[in-house]
C-alpha cells in the first residue's frame, strides 16, 4: 500500500532539484502523490484527464521559466507518443517523467505494458532510469533533471511500486 | 466570415500578447495580421488548449492566447476539460470552426455535423464561452476576452478559405521557433525565463 509518508521523501527530492510545475493523473499506487502535490504551495499542480495533454501543458509551463515534472501510469507514458515526439522531441522541451512501472519485476498488472515500456522509450530516445529504492530517488529525480536540460528532451524515472 | 480576416480585424487588440498557433495554415494568416516573435507554432495538432494553459499558468499576470481550429479542438477535447477544471483567468483560446480539415485534405470534421464545439467548453465548466458568425460579434468577443477575466473560449464560425488560403508555407526550425518566443517572453516579462541547465551539483548531494 502506497504511503503519505514515503511521497513525502518523493515530493521533497523532487522540491530540491527545483521542480515547481508538475501535471498528473493518477494511480492507485500514486494517490498520496498526487494528494501532496495539491497540498504543495510552492507546486503548480494540474490534474489532466488524459495524458498527452502533459506534454503541451509542461511545454507551456516551461517556456514560462517553470522546471516541470509530469506524472502517469505506463499504460499513460503509451497515450502520450505522439506529443512526445512532435513536441518534446521536435521542439526539445526537457522535463522530468514520472512513470508508475506497472508489469515489471514482482508485479501481477499489466505485463504487456511492462514488456513494452523500455523499448518504446528507448525507440523515443528518452533515457530511462528505474527508480527501485527510496533511498536513492534524491540522486536519481535530481539526476534526472541535470540530464534532461543537459540533452534538451524528457527523461523518464520508472518507479516500481516497491517504492511508493 | 473568414478566418484571415478574422485575425486581422482582431490584431491590433493583440499587442505583444504571446499566442500559440494550431498546427496548419491558421498559422500564415496570423503571421500576417501581427507578425512577431511572440507567435509559436505548435507541432501536435490540439496542443493548443494544454500550452496555453501551461503558459497561463507560468505566467498569471499577463494574457495568453490560443488560436486553434475545429480539427484540432476536437483532437484533443481533454485539454478543455482541464481548461475547465483549472480555470486560468487569463486564457483567451479562439477556434475557427470551418468545419473541414483544411490542411487536411478538406475532409469534413464532426461539426460538419451534429456536434457543436461552444457545447463542448460549456461542458467543461470553462465560464465564458462565446460562439460567433458575424465579424462585429467576433470584434467583440475578443475585445470582451482582453478586458474581463476568463478563461475565455471563443468558437468562431467562419467559411473555409477556398482559393483565398496561404499556400506558402516556409517552415521554420521549431527549436529556432522556441528561441523566438522565449526570447518574446522575456523581453515583456523584462525577466530571465529560461535555463540552459540545472545544477550538476544537485545530482551529487
Amino acid at each position: 500500500m502506497a504511503s503519505a509518508e514515503n511521497a513525502d521523501k518523493i515530493i521533497r527530492a523532487l522540491k530540491r532539484a527545483g521542480v515547481n510545475f508538475v501535471a498528473s493523473l493518477p494511480d492507485a499506487s500514486l494517490a498520496p502523490l498526487v494528494q501532496g502535490f495539491d497540498k504543495d504551495n510552492d507546486i503548480i499542480h494540474v490534474p489532466l484527464s488524459r495524458e498527452e495533454e502533459g506534454v503541451g501543458v509542461c511545454m507551456g509551463a516551461n517556456f514560462g521559466g517553470k522546471r516541470c515534472a509530469f506524472m502517469m501510469q505506463n499504460a499513460g507514458l503509451l497515450n502520450t507518443c505522439n506529443a512526445l515526439t512532435t513536441t518534446a522531441r521536435q521542439i526539445e522541451i526537457p522535463m522530468l517523467l514520472l512513470v508508475l512501472y506497472a508489469g515489471t519485476l514482482n508485479d501481477m498488472a499489466f505485463p504487456m505494458l511492462g514488456i513494452v515500456t523500455e523499448p518504446v522509450l528507448d525507440a523515443l530516445e528518452i533515457p530511462h532510469y528505474t527508480l527501485n529504492n527510496l533511498d536513492d530517488a534524491p540522486a536519481l529525480l535530481a539526476g534526472a533533471l541535470v540530464q534532461a536540460y543537459n540533452a534538451q528532451r524528457p527523461v523518464a524515472v520508472l518507479i516500481t511500486k516497491a517504492v511508493l | 466570415m473568414k478566418r484571415k480576416e478574422a485575425l486581422a480585424a482582431v490584431s491590433p487588440l493583440f499587442k505583444d500578447t504571446p499566442c500559440f498557433v494550431t498546427v496548419g495554415l491558421a498559422w500564415l494568416d496570423w503571421n500576417q495580421a501581427r507578425p512577431s516573435d511572440g507567435n509559436f507554432h505548435l507541432k501536435t495538432l490540439g496542443s493548443g488548449s494544454s500550452a496555453g494553459l501551461g503558459l497561463a499558468l507560468a505566467l498569471p499576470h499577463r494574457k495568453v492566447a490560443v488560436l486553434d481550429g475545429d480539427g484540432a479542438v476536437i483532437m484533443n477535447v481533454n485539454g478543455l476539460i482541464t481548461v475547465g477544471r483549472v480555470r486560468p483567468k487569463n486564457l483567451i483560446h479562439i477556434v475557427f470552426d470551418n468545419k473541414i480539415y483544411e490542411s487536411s485534405g478538406c475532409i469534413p470534421t464532426a461539426s460538419a455535423y451534429n456536434l457543436n464545439i461552444a457545447n463542448f467548453g460549456r461542458a467543461a465548466g470553462i465560464p465564458s464561452v462565446r460562439e460567433v458568425s458575424s465579424l462585429d460579434d467576433f470584434k467583440a468577443a475578443v475585445k470582451n476576452a482582453f478586458e474581463t477575466d476568463g478563461p475565455h473560449f471563443i468558437v468562431a464560425i467562419v467559411e473555409p478559405s477556398g482559393e483565398d488560403a496561404n499556400t506558402s508555407y516556409s517552415r521554420l526550425n521549431e527549436v529556432e521557433g522556441k528561441f523566438k518566443f522565449i526570447r518574446h517572453l522575456e523581453k515583456i516579462e523584462n525577466r530571465p525565463l529560461r535555463e540552459d541547465s540545472v545544477d550538476i551539483k544537485l545530482s551529487i548531494q
